[in-house]
C-alpha cells in the first residue's frame, strides 16, 4: 500500500512485520523454521516464498530449533527460528541451549505479548528464557529500528567467538506501520540488513612465530585442533599444517573432520575416542599447540589426570576469555583460525621454520600404537558374537555407505560407539552436538542438514533411548521429501546409566531398561520404512534396502546391553572428576555384580589413560 | 545407636517421602544416580521413566492437578534440565506445583561455568519459569531446602520450584544417627503452614454488604480453586447468594457442569453471554484467581457500574490492577466460607438475574451443539461428551479440544477437567492425561487432542505401554491414521466414525493398565 506524499513521491506503509521480512531476506536467511499462524506468522509466510529459502513448519515444537541448529552448523550461516509466543519459545529452549554449547550462531527472533501486568505468565519477557544461551539480545522499540538490528545480530552472531543471538519484537510493532519512500526504504534495508562480512584478526605475527618456533623446538610435540577450526572453515589450512610440520595432532570432539584420517600424523580421534594413541599423546606430550578449544571438560580441562602436568601450551583463540580459561598457557595468540594458521603455513612455506627430524621416532611410535589399538578394537568388533556388537554394526554402516556420507549422531554410548568406527575423519562429514551432548536432536537436525545440501547421502547413527524423544519429525521429513537412513543401535537400556550403575551401585539397576521395543514398527506407523534386523548377515542388505526406499528410513538393529565402549572411562573419569565417593562403601553394596570381562575392560581403559604400559 | 549412611539422594528422596512426596518422573543421568538408588531402595517409591523430560513435567503437571500433590520431575544435568524447563514453564503459567531436581557439574566449576560437559546456567534458565529455585552446595543443608522447597511450592498462588543440586554434594554422603536425623530435618507436621487464611472481619462485612446488596452479582473463580481444593465452598457460596459463576480456562471443573450457578467458562469464542453477563452485573466477585487471570476478568467489566471485590492470598497483590471496591487477603475456600456463613438474606432480584444468566449459558452452548451436528471434530466430541461417564477425567489439549471439548464434554465432578491455559501452549495432551492417570489410577482418564497437538509428544505412547497407564486417547483434526501410529507403538488403535462405534471402543478400553488410541479424525456422526 502506498501514498503520494506532497512532492509526488511514493511513500509506503510499511509494518514491522515487513520491515522484518524484508530485513531478514536481505540478511540472506537460507533457513526459517516457525509457524504460519501467530504473530510471525506473515514473516514466516515471506520468507517460505523466497527462492532458496527453506522453511519448515515442525510438528513438534520442540524440533525446529534442532533444525536450526543442524542447519547452522553446517552452512557456517545462522538459521532463523521465529517464536511467536512464549510456548514458542521454550520449546525452542532445548535447541538453542545446545547450539550455545557448541558456539553454533542460531538466530531468534521473538515476538513478545504486550505486557499489562507485571508478572502475567504470558507477557513474562523471552530474553529472559533465552539470556542463558545468547551472547547477544536487543529489543526493538520503534519499526525503524528493524533493519539496524537485524543487521548487528548477524555481527554480534559472527564476531570473535560465534553465539547465538536474540531479537525481541512487541507484538504490537509488527502491526505498527511506518511511512518512508519507497526509494529510501529499499537503501534503508540494504544498508543496514546485510549480512556485511566480519572483520578477520590476525595473530601477532612475533607471537605466531614465537609459538611454532617453540612447538618444533620441543621433545615430544602435539597439535590439537578444536570447534574453533571448524567454525572458522579452516581445515585445509589445519591439514596442511600438520603435514608440513610433521607433528602428531589429534582433535577434540568439536574439532572432528579438520585432520584427514590419511594425514600420517594424524594419530586418532576425536579426543579420547583415538584411544591408547591419543592418552598417549597427551600424556607424554611436551608442548601442545591448541588452536579454537577452550579445554573445557570434554576435553579433560588440559590437566592431569588425562594430560601431561607440565605441558608448555600455546593457545591460538579468537575470545580473549577462551585463552587461559582452564590451562596456563606459555604463548598466546589472538586471532582467527584460518588466518592464524594461514600466517604459520607461510612461515613453513617461506623456509623460515621447518620440521624437527628429532620429531620422527615420537611421531612413529605414535602411530605404532594407533596401528595397534585400531587393529585390537576392530578385531573385537567382529560378527562372532551371539548379539550384534555394537563396533560390528558400525563397521558394517561405514562400510556399507557411500564414502561421501554424512553421519549425523544422537546417543550416549552409541555415540562413542559411531566415534570408534564411522568416522571419515573428512571435513563436513561427520556430527554430534558434543557440548551438551543432547538426546534427541538426531532427526530434527538430520533434516537441517538435509535442508542445506539435499543430495548429499545422510546416516543417523541413533541410540535407542534417544530415538523417541523427537521422533513425530519423520513424518516432516517424509513430508518434505527427505530420506535418510536412521540406523538404531538398540540395546533396550539406557546404556550409560546402566553402567553406572554396575560400577557404583553394584548392579542395583533402577529407570535403566527400556525393553524390546520395536522402532520399525513406529516408523511405519508415520508412513516410513522400517525394518527390525538381529542378525549380523542382514544388516548389510537392510541397510541397502533401506537407503533404496527413498524414505526417511528406520532400521532397528537389535544389539548387545552387555557391553560398553572403553572410550566411555576417560569421558566418565572426566566428568566425575573430584567427587568424593564410594558409594559402594556407602549403601553397603557387598561387591560389584558386573561380569569379569566387563570390570578387566574398565580397568584396561584405565590403565591406558593413565599411559600405563600394557 | 542405629547409624545409616546417607548419600545426597538419600536426603531428598527421605526428605520428600516424609512430606507425603511419592512419585518420581524423569530420565536419568551419572550425577543424579544417588537419588535413583534412593528411589530403587524405597519400595513405596514410586519412578516413570518417560522418553522426553518436557514429557516428564507434563506429566507432573497433570499429577499435580489431579491429586493436589506435587510430583518430582527429575532431569540430567544440561540437555535434559533444559528439555525439563518446557514442561515446567507450562505448569508455571498455571501455578501448578511440581518440583524440579537436576544435578549439576561439580559444585567448583558450575557458577561461572567454565565449559564443563553439558553444564549450564540452569538456575538463571529456571528462574523465569519457578516461583522458586536453588542450588544445594551443602550435603547438610538438603532436607531444609527441600522443605522450603515445597513451602514455596505450596504456598500463595502456589507453582513449580526448582533444585540444583552439584554432583559431588549428590554422592557425598555421611553416617547419620537418630538423633542427628532430627537435628538435620524438623519432624513431618513441623514443616509448614496449613491453616486457614482469613481476611480481617471488618473487610468481610464490607464484602457481605455489597454482596447483600448486589442485584445482579456474578462470580469469576479462577484456578486456585482447584489448587486449593476450594470447590465445595464455592459451590455454597455461588447458591447461597445465587450467582452465576463463570470459570476461567484453567479453573475448568471448579464448578460442576450441571450446577445452576454454572455459565461457561471465559475466553470461550462461542460463549458470548459471558461478555454480556460481565458487562451487565453490578457487582463481580473475583475469587481464587491469579493475577493473570484477574487482568483478563477485569478488561471485560465495566468498572463504572460494576463494584469489584478482589481476592488474593498474595497480599501485595491486592490492587495491583487498579483501584477495587473490597480487597481481601486470604485463601478461596476461607474467604468462600465466611462469606456464605455471613449472607442472611434471599433476593429474587438475584434469582431472575441468575435464571436469565443461565438461560444465556444454555442457549449458546445450545448453538454449539447445533453446529456439532453432522461430521468433524465437533460431532466427534458431542458424541465422546454422550457416551462417557460422570466420574470420567479428560485432559483437553489445545485448539478445537478445547474449543469444542469445554462445552460438549462438561464436568460430571469437581476437578475432573484439565486445560493448560496460562503459556497458551499445546502438546502437552497426552503427558499430562498419563500424569492424571498416575494420580487417580482408577478413574478413566482421557486425552482429547487434535492431531496437531498430539504430534508433539506421541513418543509418550511408549511410556504408557511400558509404565502400564491406561489413558485414552481421543484424536479429532485433521485426518492422520492414528491407529496406525498406536499399533507401531505396540497398543491399541482404532478408528471410529460413529456413535455405535464409539460405544464398541469404550467397552473394550476398561482396562486400566492398556493405554489406547480412539482415532475420530474421520467422524461422521
Amino acid at each position: 500500500m502506498f501514498i503520494l506524499n506532497g512532492k509526488g513521491v511514493r511513500m509506503l506503509k510499511v509494518s514491522g512485520c515487513d520491515m522484518l521480512a524484508r530485513s531478514l531476506r536481505q540478511m540472506g536467511i537460507k533457513f526459517v523454521t516457525g509457524r504460519e499462524d501467530g504473530a510471525l506468522g506473515p514473516v514466516f509466510e515471506v520468507l517460505r516464498a523466497q527462492e532458496g529459502v527453506t522453511a519448515v513448519s515442525p510438528l513438534g515444537d520442540i524440533a525446529g530449533a534442532f533444525m536450526a541448529y543442524g542447519n547452522t552448523y553446517y552452512n557456517h550461516f545462522p538459521a532463523l527460528i521465529l517464536t511467536s509466543t512464549p510456548a514458542d519459545a521454550v520449546n525452542a529452549l532445548t535447541g538453542v541451549g545446545t547450539a550455545w554449547a557448541d558456539k553454533v550462531p542460531v538466530l531468534i527472533v521473538s515476538a513478545r505479548p504486550d505486557i499489562r501486568v507485571s508478572g502475567g505468565q504470558a507477557g513474562r519477557t523471552q530474553r529472559e528464557f533465552f539470556s542463558p544461551f545468547c551472547k547477544w539480545s536487543a529489543t526493538v522499540t520503534r519499526v525503524e529500528e528493524i533493519p539496524r538490528v537485524v543487521g548487528q545480530a548477524y555481527r554480534e552472531a559472527m564476531s570473535g567467538c560465534h553465539g547465538s543471538v536474540h531479537i525481541d519484537i512487541p507484538a504490537g510493532l509488527l502491526t505498527a506501520e511506518w511511512d518512508i519512500d519507497e526509494g529510501e526504504l529499499q537503501k534503508v534495508i540494504t544498508e543496514e540488513a546485510s549480512a556485511r562480512s566480519v572483520t578477520i584478526i590476525e595473530g601477532d605475527p612475533e607471537l605466531v612465530e614465537k609459538g611454532l618456533r617453540a612447538l618444533l623446538a620441543s621433545e615430544r610435540p602435539l597439535i590439537f585442533s578444536g570447534g574453533g577450526v571448524v567454525h572458522a572453515q579452516a581445515w585445509e589450512e589445519m591439514d596442511a599444517l600438520v603435514r608440513a610440520l610433521e607433528v602428531p595432532a589429534s582433535t577434540s570432539m568439536a574439532g572432528e573432520g579438520t585432520i584427514l584420517g590419511d594425514n600420517p600424523f594424524f594419530v586418532g580421534g576425536p579426543s579420547y575416542v583415538g584411544g591408547e594413541a591419543f592418552h598417549r599423546a597427551i600424556k607424554r606430550a611436551d608442548c601442545v599447540l591448541v588452536v579454537g578449544s577452550a579445554m573445557g571438560g570434554l576435553e579433560g580441562f588440559g590437566q592431569p589426570p588425562f594430560w601431561n602436568a607440565d605441558i608448555r601450551f600455546i593457545q591460538v583463540d579468537i575470545d580473549p576469555i577462551n585463552i587461559c580459561l582452564n590451562i596456563a598457557v606459555d604463548i598466546s595468540i589472538l586471532g582467527d583460525a584460518k588466518a592464524v594458521l594461514k600466517q604459520m603455513l607461510e612461515l613453513v612455506n617461506s623456509g623460515e621454520v621447518g620440521p624437527n627430524p628429532a620429531h620422527k621416532q615420537w611421531a612413529e611410535s605414535l602411530h605404532d600404537v594407533r596401528r595397534r589399538w585400531r587393529a585390537r578394537v576392530e578385531g573385537e568388533a567382529d560378527a562372532s558374537w551371539p548379539v550384534i556388537h555394537q563396533g560390528y554394526l558400525a563397521k558394517v554402516i561405514r562400510e556399507a555407505a557411500d564414502p561421501g556420507t554424512f553421519m549425523a549422531i544422537d546417543g550416549g554410548n552409541t555415540a562413542l560407539w559411531a566415534g570408534m568406527f564411522c568416522m571419515s575423519h573428512k571435513p563436513k562429514s561427520a556430527f554430534f552436538p558434543a557440548g551438551m551432548g543432547t538426546l534427541g536432536s538426531g532427526i530434527p537436525m538430520a533434516i537441517g542438514i538435509k535442508a542445506a545440501d539435499p543430495e548429499r547421502p545422510l546416516v543417523l547413527i541413533q541410540g535407542d533411548g534417544s530415538f523417541l524423544y523427537n521422533v513425530q519429525e519423520l513424518e516432516t521429513a517424509r513430508r518434505l521429501g527427505m530420506d535418510f537412513v536412521v540406523v538404531i543401535f538398540n540395546d533396550g537400556c539406557w546404556n550409560m546409566i546402566k553402567g553406572c550403575q554396575d560400577l557404583f551401585f553394584g548392579g542395583r539397576y533402577v529407570g535403566a531398561f527400556l525393553g524390546d521395543i520395536d522402532y520399525g514398527a513406529v516408523a511405519r506407523g508415520f508412513g516410513c520404512y522400517g525394518r527390525r534386523v538381529e542378525r549380523a548377515a542382514d544388516i548389510e542388505p537392510a541397510f541397502r534396502e533401506a537407503q533404496a526406499s527413498g524414505l526417511p528410513a528406520v532400521l532397528d538393529v537389535a544389539v548387545d546391553p552387555d557391553t560398553f565402549p572403553e572410550t566411555l572411562v576417560s569421558f566418565a573419569i572426566g566428568e566425575f572428576e573430584g567427587v568424593r565417593f564410594n558409594p559402594l562403601r556407602a549403601l553397603g553394596v557387598p561387591k560389584m555384580k558386573m561380569d569379569r570381562r566387563l570390570l578387566n575392560r574398565a580397568k584396561y581403559a584405565v590403565n591406558i589413560m593413565l599411559d600405563k604400559d600394557l | 545407636m542405629e547409624m545409616q549412611l546417607l548419600t545426597g539422594g538419600d536426603l531428598v528422596a527421605k526428605t520428600l517421602a516424609q512430606e507425603g512426596v511419592d512419585t518420581y518422573i524423569g530420565i536419568l543421568g551419572g550425577q543424579i544416580t544417588p537419588l535413583f538408588d534412593a528411589i530403587g531402595r524405597d519400595p513405596d517409591l514410586r519412578l516413570v521413566n518417560p522418553r522426553n523430560e518436557a514429557a516428564a513435567a507434563m506429566m507432573a503437571d497433570g499429577y499435580a492437578r489431579a491429586s493436589g500433590k506435587p510430583a518430582v520431575i527429575i532431569s540430567t544435568v544440561g540437555a535434559g534440565a533444559i528439555y525439563s524447563v518446557i514442561g515446567t514453564a507450562y505448569a508455571w503459567g498455571d501455578h501448578v506445583p511440581i518440583f524440579s531436581i537436576s544435578p549439576q557439574v561439580q559444585s567448583w566449576k558450575m557458577y561461572p561455568a567454565q565449559e564443563s560437559l553439558q553444564g549450564c546456567y540452569q538456575a538463571d534458565m529456571l528462574a523465569g519459569v519457578t516461583r522458586w529455585n536453588c542450588i544445594a552446595y551443602n550435603w547438610k543443608r538438603i532436607p531444609r531446602l527441600v522443605q522450603r522447597a515445597l513451602r514455596e511450592s505450596l504456598s500463595g498462588e502456589r507453582g513449580p520450584v526448582h533444585m540444583d543440586i552439584p554432583v559431588d554434594v549428590f554422592f557425598e554422603y555421611h553416617a547419620v544417627t537418630r538423633k542427628g536425623w532430627r537435628k538435620l530435618m524438623p519432624p513431618p507436621g513441623s514443616t509448614r503452614f496449613s491453616g486457614a487464611f482469613l481476611p480481617e472481619g471488618g473487610v468481610v462485612s464490607e464484602a457481605l454488604g455489597l454482596l447483600e446488596k448486589a442485584e445482579k452479582p456474578i462470580v469469576v473463580a479462577g484456578l486456585s480453586v482447584l489448587r486449593e481444593e476450594a470447590w465445595e465452598s464455592l459451590a455454597s457460596l455461588a447458591a447461597r447468594i445465587s450467582a452465576p459463576v463463570a470459570l476461567t480456562p484453567a479453573a475448568l471443573s471448579a464448578l460442576e457442569g450441571s450446577s445452576v450457578e454454572y455459565i461457561g467458562v471465559l475466553g470461550h469464542p462461542a460463549l458470548e453471554n459471558l461478555p454480556k453477563a460481565l458487562r451487565e452485573a453490578d457487582l463481580c466477585m473475583i475469587t481464587g484467581a491469579v493475577l493473570s487471570e484477574q487482568e483478563e476478568v477485569l478488561g471485560m467489566v465495566d468498572r463504572s457500574h460494576t463494584r469489584i471485590i478482589q481476592t488474593s492470598p498474595e497480599t501485595e497483590l491486592l490492587g495491583s490492577l487498579g483501584p477495587v471496591d473490597v480487597a481481601m487477603a486470604g485463601d478461596a475456600a476461607s474467604i468462600s466460607g465466611l462469606l456464605e456463613r455471613g449472607m442472611t438474606g434471599k433476593s429474587n432480584k438475584r434469582a431472575e438475574w441468575l435464571r436469565v444468566c443461565h438461560e444465556d449459558f444454555d442457549s449458546s452452548v445450545e448453538s454449539v451443539r447445533k453446529d456439532a451436528r453432522g461430521k468433524g471434530s465437533g460431532a466427534a466430541v458431542n458424541t465422546l461428551g454422550e457416551t462417557i461417564r460422570g466420574e470420567d477425567l479428560m485432559v483437553m489439549d489445545g485448539g478445537e479440544s478445547f474449543y469444542w471439548g469445554s462445552l460438549l464434554c462438561p464436568a460430571g465432578m469437581n476437578n475432573t477437567r484439565y486445560f493448560s491455559h496460562g503459556l497458551k501452549g499445546i502438546g502437552y495432551g497426552l503427558p499430562m492425561a498419563m500424569g492424571v492417570k498416575l494420580a487417580r489410577p482408577r478413574e478413566r482418564v482421557f486425552a482429547l487432542c487434535d492431531t496437531r497437538s498430539l504430534l508433539h509428544h506421541i513418543q509418550e505412547l511408549d511410556t504408557a505401554r511400558r509404565e502400564g497407564i491406561g489413558v485414552i486417547v481421543c484424536v479429532v483434526g485433521d485426518p492422520f491414521d492414528w491407529s496406525k501410529v498406536a499399533e507401531g507403538f505396540g497398543l491399541p488403535g482404532v478408528a471410529v466414525t460413529g456413535a455405535a462405534e464409539l460405544m464398541v471402543a469404550l467397552d473394550r478400553a476398561g482396562n486400566d493398565r492398556t493405554a489406547m488410541v480412539i482415532d475420530m479424525t474421520r467422524f461422521e456422526g
